[in-house]
Parts: C-alpha cells; structure tokens; sequence
C-alpha cells in the first residue's frame, strides 16, 4: 500500500526484425535495465506515439523469457499512420508503453487448447503457443495465411519445437478454410477452449465451425485497435441517421438520446442507464464508444449494436440504422 | 414458463437421501421418485406406475434396489422398466416401464438431468468449495419450498444492493446501499461484483469477523451458471487490507423450478479464513450461520418475492419493469438463460422436423 502505481513504462528498441515484407517484429526492453512488467499469454500493450496517438499490439514472446516485450507490426498503407510511424523506428530508440492488459488469457482450466491464427491475427497466439508449450499443456497450432509469399513467423516457427505442433494453411480459398476449420475441430476434446484472432471474415468463419460444435468455449481477440476511450468521449460526435438522411450532432455534454430529442426525434427508452436494452440500435458505420452493461465484451467489440442513452463514438460520425 | 431442459439442476443434498429411502419431488411441473439404492446408487423415475398411474413413491423400495408399486405391487428397477408382475403370468409387456432421468452425484449433492439429449457429468459447473472435507467449516445444507418463480429468487440474488435493505441488520445496512457494481461474463458464465469501502461491518460479517462493529470493506461477487447455480462470495476485511486477510462466506445457492412459480431452493454457507474463537463459541457461530441465512430468505426473502410474482401475474403483458444500474447483474443472466433455452427449442424443432421428413 501506497507504493506509486505506474501507468506507463519506458522502453526502448533491442532488436527490429523483418518478418515478412509489410511485418516487421520489435523487441523492447526496460529503458532503466529492468525487466519490463509480466504478463500473461494474450495481452497486449499501449504503444504511446506522441502525445495523443496510442494503439495497442499483442506481446508475442512469453513473459518466461527475459523480461523483454515483443510485437508485431503489419504496415497498412492507407491507416491513420499508426503502423507507418511504427515502422519508421530504429534501435535503440526509446518508446512510451503501458502495462500489459489482458482480455484473451488462455483459460487456466482448459484441459485442451486450440489456436486458429489468421495472417497477422498469429501475434497473441504465437505467444500462447510458446507458452501452452512451456508448460507442457495440451494444445493444437493452426496457421492460415493468405498465400506462399513469405509468411511471418514461419521460419521461426519451424525452427523452434513449436514446429510438430503447428499446421500452416496457406493459399486456401474461404471454403477450404472452412473445411479446414471443421477438420480441426473435429479431432478436439469436447469441451476445449478455442483461440482465435485474425481478419474479420476469418474470425466469422471460426464463429460459424465453433457454434457447430456442442461444448467448445471460445475467445476472440479483434485486432483493430482502438484508440482509449477516454481521449474521445470528452469530446463531440456526429450521428446520422441512415432512414431519414439527417445528421445530428452529439455535443461532449449531452447524450446521444438527449441530442436526438432535442432535434425533435423520439426515441423509446426506459432505464437510461445502459442496462435494460430498450434503445439498442444497430450501427451501419462508425466505432461505437460503449458505456452499457448488457452488452457482453465481445458484442461490444464486434460493434454493430449500441445503446443510444449512455455510449458514445470513437470516429467523428456514427451511422445509425434509424 | 419455459425451461432450459437438458441442464444439470439440484434434486437434493446427498445427505438427505438413505441407503431404501425414496423422496417424492416434482421438477419442471413433473412427478419425480427419487431412491437411493442399498449399495448407494441413486436412481430417478417418473412418479406414476406405468399400470394405473398410482405414485410409485407411496410404495416401498424391496430387494435393495427396486420400487414396488402400492396398488399392484409391479416392481421398477432403477431403469425404469418394470422387473417383477406377481400376476396371471407373470408375463411383462415390454411397455410396462416409466421414463428414468439421469442422476450424478457430484459435490455433495444429487443431480437430475431434465432433457432428451444425453447427459454429460463434465456438465455440472465446479461446485467443488462443497466437497466433503472435515477441515471446512459449512453450515446447514439446507433447502426450502420457496412459493416463487426461480427467475424473480435468480433476480434476487443476482442483484444484491436489496442485502442492504431487505437484511438489513444481518447481510447488510444502510451504509452498504450504495455499492459499486461490475459486470463480467465468460462463456455462459455470469459475474457481478459489488464492493463498498470503509463501512461498518454488518450483523453477520461482524459475527464472523471481529465482533466488535468495527469499520471493514466488504463485498459480494456473485458468479451464476445456467439453469440457477449461483455462488456468492463475500466478505469483509480491514479497511485497504487484501481479501485474503479478511474473512467471510461462499453462499451456495441452487435454485430448482418445481413448478412456474414455486422453486426448491438449496443452500448452504462455507466459511473461508474462519476465525476460531474456541467451543463451544465456534459451534454456536456456525448455527447462528445457518439460522440466519435461512431467516433471510424464508421469512425475508419470501414474503415480498412471492407478493411481487402475485402481482406481476395481474399485470398486462404490456408493462415491463423499469431497471436501473442495479439490475445490471439480472440482466445479463437472463439474456444468457433466454439464449440457452431458444437454443435448445430451436434445435428440439429442428430434430422434430427431420423426423416427419424420413
């Protein structure tokens, strides 16, 4: 008790490498020579560029290691410049990060694991492989990729003894994936625990294999990141409705639902507090910044569906079915 | 009402079923013998002799493991089918049988399985604070009739802000209405979480604790798993201090519809961190324990739940309860059980549909 909490820890570049052509990996270290602060398989990190831009990566080594972070960087050319500013950096150059926070821990009482990796989806789980296989837990690895161009990780995991455990799609077309998928958990325990993360179709497709299925649990990791909320929800928004063509604008005082009526559009609510679901409305375009209770997390990621009097937007518009 | 079937729900303590002890009961609006067979297995049939319909449970169980009927003296093993006809004959149709319902028995208690599909023991949530160990200190495991629907007890005990009110003096006071509420859901697994800082301890905790009425931070997490399973562990510690240093309970609750609107309701408190304070002190504690729990829900509880579900009856179909923060907990159990319970009718059409087409 009150020992200082740290929000932020400083870190700088051991090592970056070249994963595949657009991937590149970064290994950071502690800036004051200690260890950086442990963490679980499937967490990620804060990555702080500048002052108000942050976005999150998954740590893909084990915390078993030597104290050091790894992540792991696709550049999307057309992105807000998150993974152009990433790429940019050297060694040895020092970055702000947060603690590790984790919402994809692997299950400590799953008696059987499976990994469904999409493209860059593989961060999080690669780090659960390594640790599934360090403490010698049961677990299958599967790996699908868009083609046979060089595929991040493989090489490494090939060298490691990840390797016997690890199956690689590659090149399937979206049938073959769900062929694949299907096959895969076909051979799993009842009850195992499934992983997945990967390009929003891919994870439809785990969905769809894992729900024919009776007994299997699964956790879903999205990897676009979003920015805090906090930065955003302080602010002002604009909420156009897709019926009637109108757009209102949400002032940083006022809720959506309040901001509505007083445009003069009803509509129905009863709580008002995000908790009995009476104005869940479903959401054509935009990121909802939710407030609620009823929502579980992953319908809250998922973001097609928002409740109008307590949640809020992470984009400057929200296009609602209305 | 609609009920999840192919679930796992309580049928009784382990305890109170004997080695040639039969226990009448009906779960989900249906007639249910339950006996315990003399080398312990327990076996569940319909309660309705396949003959005339007479209830088995007003015959006798013979020969260690069957049931004989009162009226005719047919006798039904454990599987059902009826094994021995004293008349004519002696013949035995082979239609001469009643439905058997699996049964696990599994942490302390015994489990009937209400549906079609087959029955998987590695269902049965952890309830493993309730295996038998002497080191535990567990109150009474005890149960009640309660004349309410186990959807309004599940909303009770899912929102547990009403301690502070409605046991107020004993689970809470009125420094322990305001509580932070948190919500959490894994799988189908359900948690709400509520915590209050620096308020005086209530009635019980105090009991449990310090006795001395001292300042504590409290809380009650409640975890819930399909139909109606519910653990709540709460407890108070010294004000900033770790739970692990306080002490407090896990109550165990589980609720089993016998009808729409009446519900057998089992429960029981295990103690963790007891702090003993010698006999005969330590024994008088674990009574009051017990006593006190059972007050608050028959005599508490009961009352209102029972006059609220009279009066929800009267209302129209139209009018919905208006929620607040509170409620976040009920909510998301239900989303959950309604879900699962759509699930299973959808599927149970589905198979109907494929039947008619072959």
């Amino acid at each position: 008790m009150g020992r200082h909490k740290l929000t932020t820890q400083s870190a700088i570049i051991r090592r970056i490498g070249v994963e595949a052509a657009d991937i590149r990996s970064i290994e950071l270290v502690g800036a004051d020579g200690r260890p950086l602060q442990p963490f679980e398989a499937g967490a990620h990190v804060d990555v702080h560029l500048g002052e108000s831009i942050i976005r999150q990566y998954s740590l893909i080594n084990t915390t078993d290691t030597d104290g050091s972070y790894r992540i792991a960087i696709k550049l999307e050319p057309n992105s807000r410049g998150g993974s152009q500013f990433m790429h940019a950096l050297a060694e040895g150059e020092t970055l702000k990060i947060g603690l590790p926070r984790n919402n994809f821990a692997l299950h400590p009482d799953a008696t059987h694991s499976v990994l469904l990796a999409g493209g860059i989806g593989i961060t999080p789980l690669l780090g659960m492989a390594y640790q599934l296989h360090a403490r010698d837990k049961s677990f299958s690895f599967d790996y699908f990729a868009r083609s046979e161009d060089p595929v991040a990780f493989a090489e490494e995991i090939r060298g490691t003894a990840l390797a016997p455990r690890t199956r690689f799609h590659l090149g399937l077309t979206g049938e073959a994936v769900q062929r694949a998928l299907a096959t895969r958990l076909d051979t799993v325990p009842p009850n195992a625990h499934v992983y997945t993360c990967g390009p929003g179709p891919f994870m439809q497709a785990v969905r769809e294999a894992v729900a024919a299925k009776r007994g299997l649990v699964l956790h879903l990791e999205y990897f676009v990141a979003e920015p805090p909320a906090q930065d955003l929800t302080a602010g002002s928004f604009r909420v156009k409705l897709a019926k009637s063509g109108t757009t209102i604008r949400v002032d940083a005082n006022r809720t959506i639902v309040e901001a509505l009526r007083a445009a003069g559009i009803e509509v129905e609510t009863s709580c008002e507090q995000g908790v009995c679901g009476t104005c869940l409305t479903t959401v054509l375009a935009g990121r909802p910044d939710h407030h609620d209770v009823i929502l579980t997390e992953e319908e809250q990621k998922a973001g097609d569906r928002m409740l109008l009097c307590v949640s809020r937007s992470l984009d400057a518009e929200l296009v609602l079915d209305r | 009402m609609e009920f999840l079937r192919n679930t796992w729900y309580v049928a009784l303590w382990s305890q109170d079923l004997a080695p040639e002890q039969m226990v009448s009961r009906k779960f989900l609006n249906e007639p249910i013998v339950l006996f315990r067979q003399a080398d312990g297995k327990v076996a569940a049939l319909a309660d309705a002799c396949a003959h005339r319909f007479s209830p088995l449970s007003m015959g006798k169980i013979v020969k260690g493991t069957h049931v004989r009927c009162r009226y005719h003296a047919l006798e039904y093993d454990g599987s059902g089918k009826c094994v021995f006809n004293p008349h004519g004959s002696g013949r035995i149709p082979p239609a001469l049988k009643v439905r058997s319902y699996p049964v696990a028995e599994k942490h302390s208690m015994i489990w009937i399985w209400m549906g079609e599909k087959e029955a998987d023991p590695s269902l049965i949530p952890d309830f493993s604070i309730l295996d038998p160990d002497p080191k535990k200190v567990v109150s009474k495991r005890d149960w009640l009739l309660m004349q309410a629907s186990y959807e309004l007890i599940t909303d009770n005990l899912m929102d547990l802000s009403h301690t502070a009110i409605m046991h107020e003096g004993i689970l809470g006071t009125e420094h322990t209405v305001k509580g932070n509420v948190t919500i959490e859901q894994t799988g189908i697994t359900v948690k709400a979480g509520r915590s209050l800082k620096n308020v005086p301890a209530p009635g019980l905790y105090d009991l449990m604790y310090k006795n001395d009425g001292r300042q504590v931070d409290f809380w009650q997490d409640v975890r819930w798993d399909a139909p109606a399973c519910m653990i709540i562990d709460s407890g108070v510690t010294d004000p900033g201090a770790p739970r692990d240093e306080g002490s407090g309970i896990y109550g165990m609750h589980f609720l089993t519809p016998e009808t729409g609107t009446t519900t057998y309701y089992h429960f029981c408190a295990v103690r963790y961190n007891p702090i003993s304070w010698g006999q005969p002190l330590d024994d008088e504690i674990r009574a009051k324990l017990s006593d006190l729990r059972r007050f608050a829900f028959e005599e508490q509880d009961q009352p209102i739940i029972k006059a609220q579900q009279d009066r929800i009856r009267g209302q129209k179909k139209s009018e919905h309860p208006v929620l607040l923060e509170i409620d976040a907990g009920p909510v998301r159990y239900k989303r959950v059980l309604e879900a699962l319970i759509k699930q299973e009718q959808e599927a149970a059409t589905l198979q109907g549909g494929e039947n008619r087409a072959a």
